[in-house]
């Protein structure tokens, strides 16, 4: 078996694993592996020295969901912990409520907001090719009444708002992936500190 | 031997091997070889654990075209290896009283 191989296969017994972890794992194997190689070995001894992916999987998997430091008295600070902050949340309820609503309600409108602006570059990139669309089809027009140049005027009016649809449609393009991008990391890490918070309890 | 001792001393262990100077994953694994078996798997688990106790560092390294992590030891694992010599005087002691207490119902 061969690195790409070995990490494939690793990579595809940790689904399930919070991103994150995963390949944090698969890098230490990695490094693990070039560590061996640099050493003399070839890639399928080193590969081999590691040892089995799936074995490998099952026990990172079985270490995740059993976190290991579970000792007494983490517990019990735990359930003193509770009583007293069970009240004080029922009793500050009417205020975190609120308030995490208008937290959670602002961030959504500067949410809305970023697509808004990205919604009306678009709109201006629809808006400059349909100018070219309209200013082609009259200056056809007024060339074949005969009227050559203001044909020719509109002609060119059209090729400049075709340029600037088309610079629009490559800046939205940017600027709209890399807003997917920052949601996609945003949201990996959202659910990755969920993920650990869960681990924990 | 003992999980929870065997995790103990392999946290010693592993603080020892970086010790003098910063070490990384594999040669921390060929350092210990001699005294103590160390899965691939179990170091990652052993250094995180280390890590969380803040008593290494990591950091990361360019090394032959590739990254690849270092670990430096801290003020708290430099004490935690100090504490582990001074366990050892105890567990010595216990070890003694084990095996007197054998001799003599042997």
């Amino acid at each position: 078996m061969d690195k790409r191989e070995f990490i494939e296969k690793l990579c595809a017994e940790l689904t399930g694993l919070p991103y994150l972890e995963t390949e944090e794992r698969v890098n230490f194997y990695r490094e693990m592996i070039d560590d061996r190689m640099e050493e003399g070995l070839t890639e399928e001894e080193a590969v081999g020295e590691i040892g089995n992916p799936a074995d490998i999987a099952a026990q990172i998997i079985a270490e995740h969901f059993v976190p290991e430091e579970e000792s007494a008295p983490d517990e019990k600070t735990k359930r003193k912990f509770a009583t007293w902050e069970i009240v004080l949340l029922v009793l500050g309820a009417p205020i975190w409520v609120s308030l995490a609503a208008a937290v959670v309600s602002v961030a959504f409108a500067l949410y809305a907001v970023i697509w808004s602006v990205v919604v009306s570059l678009w709109a201006a990139a629809f808006a400059a090719a349909a100018s070219f669309l309209g200013g082609l089809v009259s200056a056809v027009h007024f060339a074949v009444k005969g009227n050559g140049i203001q044909g020719l005027c509109i002609f060119g009016c059209a090729l400049i708002c075709a340029g600037v649809s088309i610079l629009l449609c490559i800046l939205n393009k940017y600027v709209t992936d890399s807003i997917i991008q920052l949601t996609k990391k945003c949201a990996v890490s959202v659910r990755e500190k969920f993920a650990k918070r869960r681990a924990k309890l | 031997m003992d999980i929870q001792m065997k995790r103990g001393l392999l946290d010693v262990c592993v603080l020892a091997a970086i010790k003098s100077e910063a070490s990384y994953g594999y040669r921390i694994i060929k350092d210990m070889k001699p005294y103590i078996e160390l899965s691939e798997s179990t170091l990652y688990t052993v250094l995180k654990r280390l890590e969380a106790a803040q008593m290494l560092d990591v950091r990361t390294a360019e090394h032959g075209g590739r990254l690849r992590k270092y670990y430096y030891i801290t003020k708290n694992g430099l004490d935690r290896i100090e504490a582990f010599k001074e366990e050892w005087k105890e567990i010595m002691a216990i070890h003694s009283f084990v095996t007197r207490e054998e001799a003599q119902n042997g």
